[in-house]
């Protein structure tokens, strides 16, 4: 029998990304919304977008660059999935619109920093890890970290045995202690 | 039964509903993103929302729509309320297979219909929390160490005369090891420096001859004995490793391809190769080395005690030291060595990526960067080789620091001993040969602990994959099929590789013997799928699959794949020669026959005009072949191999107008009388198809002739305006 390729791409079990339908036109324009011609809202359980007197209801949004750049660089989604354009700054908006876009971004994209470990205990060969994260604290188990963790540099990014991801931008930024329990276990 | 207080999550504490409790899932996402708990609960009618500070309730019938909405790291339970969408509860990754079911589950309940919470008791490891596999109750994290070790055991049963010998031989040697020391005092009290009575000259250089032969003998044996011992457990170690590596290849090629798809390529090749390389190195070298070293010291702690325990005692002092020390090294050794092991193997990728993609390099200039990013990875590499150095050597030094005091300590105790006459001079002479002794074995053995631990946790890694059953596996009334005819059902069959994410819906589908269909439709509609469940590279998750009419789990998987032949759209090519290739299928092919396959595939004339004929080596992934003869290799292949069911995923890929019509040709022949499923992605093969099935996200839309459907005006007719479009374009641009 020979080797049969295709279905999905070779690898992990892909992590599911954000669902937004694909809009029967691409985008091929590069479009940067301006910030003073933009106002995003929050309207129950959803974001709107009011760009140059034009209000787009129910939008998504995705960070581009959710690990090299968490400030900026956001692609904004209409419902049908169009893009309506990039906004490059989050700082540049005004405090209303940022705040209602970084709620926004919070929700959609959620890989917790972890800013401290409590403690870090090995049984049965799984770890078991307390942590402090910039979305409070959190318990979880992983396995051991060196055939999940992905290293990039200095940051390291590891996966629970749920498949939740937890980022170290800077594992040098970290207090002795927690550097420590991390490293000893990958 | 007794779920009236909340399920499958208990309800918080002191909550109480006045309706009955239908569903409650705990979630651990607030609305802001943080970590925190919410309770979704349906009781009766209502909807509510359960927070730490307060509950929003909403009546179950006014929520339209509810959707798990997966985002990055969880997702979201969403519903339309009023015609405005709201978001019910947020998760994370670890409840979003709850609350997808939940989602269904609303849906159906807001349509005012029957239906019952079908999640599936979340399995876990009751020991250890680790989430299971459906269906297992072995978790593949805490299983024993123990249970891991009996196992290793077990690999030891057909060579039980040579660990036995093993065994013996170690004793032997620890036995040999013991006595040079104790001659030492004969040595000194009767020949050297003897005290009281003094034997004549002559006597006590005879002993001194005896003394010193028996010394060199033992010495020698202890040689003989040691090599023995080194090359039998290298033997043995050796053996049940091969033992174990065959009977890890074997289980991987019969593993199903989901097992694949779950795991990264690499860590399935560094189990056969690390896991099985440091089992290797614990059954060849720490098992032995752990044997004699316990053997050393339980020995040399008899002897200490027996000659004088009152100085034995003095020895003991610096022994907890040694073990701490050596202890606190291992940690920081553990964390340089791997980290010199993962750098190294970076320093490798980076290697083999960019010898591999250097046209690449060399087109876009870069080869200063990929020097640069070599010499700091390798000069990486080197700061941790160094690292790791120094503290072997601190370890080294620090703990034969150590061992050294407490020779010193004997010396002086035992010192002042002799000095009081209380023992002879020959007794502390042995005595501190035996100190000597005593040390090295200790230092090793707070080692080697930990070392095994580590080689026990790769052999666990082994067995773990060696206790992976194959999904696909024969059933046990499976039916031999000698002669497929080629008859092929669908009926109502789901399936996805993610349990939650159907790609295939309900699929019915009618194939008759020699039938031509081609599978139409976008990327991602399914057409791979289809051929992936035919194939049975995956089990249905729900319908069934027929062959002749017998449901496909029943088949024996042997006679279904041996009559089923692939053409893919990627060929894959084997390291060997073209004759090799083609004869993949059928090994003991004459050749004749490859040379009559290579002619139906309208390969042999290419064939013929490389260098060595059919015995031209291709190399990995057939370099030195273009894709259109590869193509035609992959079609002699399948046509050597004569299979009843052919499944061609044709290529678009570039080849000219001349070769594609070559292949075209090729395929024509290939398909006479054979039952063809084909992926078509040009008008032309769509033509010979019999009939065409159009799939569109995972349902089937259309079934006709490609006149049939053409005139029906529909999904089909859509797809060839596109691509008359496209390829209008593409004939300008040439």
């Amino acid at each position: 029998m020979h080797f049969w390729h295709g279905g999905r791409p070779p690898g992990g079990a892909p992590k599911p990304g954000p669902s937004i339908p694909l809009p029967k036109e691409l985008s091929t324009e590069f479009r940067v919304l301006k910030p003073e011609a933009l106002r995003f809202f929050r309207e129950g359980g959803s974001l709107g977008l009011e760009v140059d007197g034009k209000i787009y209801e129910n939008v998504k949004v995705v960070p581009l660059f959710p690990l090299s750049d968490d400030e900026g660089w956001i692609s904004v989604i209409d419902e049908d999935g169009r893009e309506i354009g990039i906004v490059e700054r989050l700082r540049s908006l005004e405090p209303e619109s940022q705040r209602a876009l970084r709620e926004e971004l919070r929700k959609r994209y959620v890989v917790p920093r972890i800013l401290k470990v409590r403690s870090c205990r090995e049984h049965f060969g799984l770890v078991e890890w307390e942590v402090e994260t910039d979305r409070g604290p959190r318990r979880f188990l992983t396995r051991n970290l060196r055939e999940t963790a992905q290293r990039m540099g200095v940051r390291l990014m590891f996966s629970d045995v749920d498949g939740n991801r937890y980022d170290v931008p800077d594992l040098r930024a970290l207090d002795p202690k927690s550097r420590a329990l991390i490293e000893r276990y990958s | 039964m007794g779920r009236a207080e909340g399920f499958p999550d208990p309800l918080p504490e002191g909550v109480k509903f006045s309706e009955q409790v239908r569903l409650c899932l705990e979630a651990d996402l607030l609305p802001d993103g943080s970590f925190g708990r919410q309770w979704l609960v349906v009781a009766g009618d209502q909807v509510t929302i359960l927070r730490e500070d307060g509950r929003t309730t909403f009546p179950l019938r006014e929520l339209k729509e509810p959707k798990a909405e997966p985002v990055v790291g969880g997702g979201i339970l969403t519903a339309k309320h009023n015609g405005r969408p709201v978001e019910l509860v947020h998760y994370t990754n670890s409840r979003s297979g709850k609350f997808s079911e939940a989602a269904k589950l609303l849906e159906k309940w807001s349509r005012g219909e029957e239906a019952e919470w079908e999640g599936k008791e979340e399995e876990r490891c009751p020991k250890c929390g680790f989430p299971l596999e459906p269906g297992t109750k072995v978790c593949p994290v805490c299983t024993p160490k123990r249970r891991t070790l009996v196992r290793l055991a077990g690999y030891l049963k057909p060579y039980w005369p040579q660990a036995i010998g093993l065994s013996l031989l170690a004793i032997l040697n620890t036995a040999l090891g013991l006595l040079p020391p104790y001659l030492n005092k004969p040595l000194m009290d009767e020949v050297l420096a003897p005290k009281g009575h003094v034997a004549p000259l002559r006597e006590r250089l005879k002993l001194l001859g005896i003394l010193v032969i028996i010394l060199a003998l033992s010495r020698v044996l202890m040689a003989a004995v040691g090599a023995a011992q080194g090359w039998l457990s290298a033997w043995l170690g050796n053996r049940i490793t091969h033992d174990i590596r065959s009977r890890l290849y074997h289980h991987l090629q019969y593993l199903s391809l989901s097992f694949y798809d779950r795991r990264q390529m690499g860590t399935v090749i560094s189990r056969i190769n690390q896991d099985t390389g440091q089992l290797q190195r614990f059954l060849v070298w720490s098992v032995q080395d752990l044997i004699v070293d316990s053997l050393l010291l339980l020995g040399i702690g008899v002897v200490l005690f027996w000659m004088n325990w009152k100085l034995a005692l003095w020895v003991l002092v610096p022994a907890p030291l040694v073990t701490f020390v050596a202890q606190a090294f291992w940690h920081k050794l553990r964390l340089y060595m791997h980290r010199f092991f993962y750098r190294w193997s970076r320093l490798n990728a980076l290697l083999s990526e960019t010898l591999s993609g250097l046209k690449i390099v060399r087109a876009f200039a870069q080869e200063p960067r990929e020097v640069s990013k070599f010499t700091k990875r390798s000069w990486e590499l080197a700061y941790t080789g160094v690292q790791v150095e120094r503290a072997w050597a601190l370890a080294f030094s620090g703990t034969s620091l150590l061992i050294m005091l407490g020779t010193i300590l004997v010396w002086y105790v035992g010192g002042r001993q002799v000095l009081f006459e209380r023992i002879s001079l020959g007794t502390l002479m042995a005595f501190l040969m035996y100190v000597g002794m005593f040390y090295a074995p200790m230092r090793a053995l707070s080692w080697l602990v930990n070392w095994c631990s580590r080689s026990l946790t790769a052999a666990e890694r082994v067995f773990e994959i060696l206790d992976t059953r194959p999904e696909v596996e024969d059933a046990e009334d499976a039916v031999p099929m000698p002669r497929i005819e080629g008859r092929i059902e669908f009926r109502d069959v789901s399936f996805g590789y993610e349990k939650n994410k159907p790609v295939l819906k309900e699929v019915n589908l009618e194939v008759r013997p020699g039938e031509m269909i081609g599978l139409v439709g976008h990327s991602g509609a399914g057409k791979t799928t289809t051929i992936n469940l035919i194939c049975r590279f995956y089990d249905v998750d729900s319908g069934e699959i027929l062959v002749d009419g017998v449901p496909l789990r029943k088949i024996r998987l042997q006679d279904l794949r041996r009559q089923i032949g692939i053409v893919p759209q990627d060929t894959f090519l084997f390291s060997g020669t073209i004759a090799e290739n083609i004869s993949y299928a059928k090994p003991d092919a004459t050749r004749e026959e490859i040379i009559r396959a290579a002619k139906i595939a309208n390969a042999h004339d290419f064939i013929l005009r490389k260098p060595d004929g059919y015995d031209t080596v291709i190399g990995e992934g057939g370099q030195g072949l273009s894709s259109g003869e590869k193509q035609r290799i992959a079609i002699a292949r399948a046509v050597l191999h004569n299979p009843r069911i052919l499944i061609l995923d044709e290529a678009t890929s570039q080849v000219d107008v001349e070769t594609e019509r070559q292949i075209q040709e090729a395929i024509g022949r290939l398909v006479k009388g054979r039952t063809t499923i084909a992926i078509a992605h040009r008008l032309s093969t769509l033509k010979n198809a019999d009939r065409l099935v159009v799939l569109k996200e995972g349902r089937v839309v259309e079934v006709g002739t490609h006149d049939e459907l053409m005139e029906k005006k529909g999904e089909f007719y859509r797809l060839v305006q596109t691509y008359r479009e496209v390829s209008k374009v593409r004939a300008v641009e040439r």
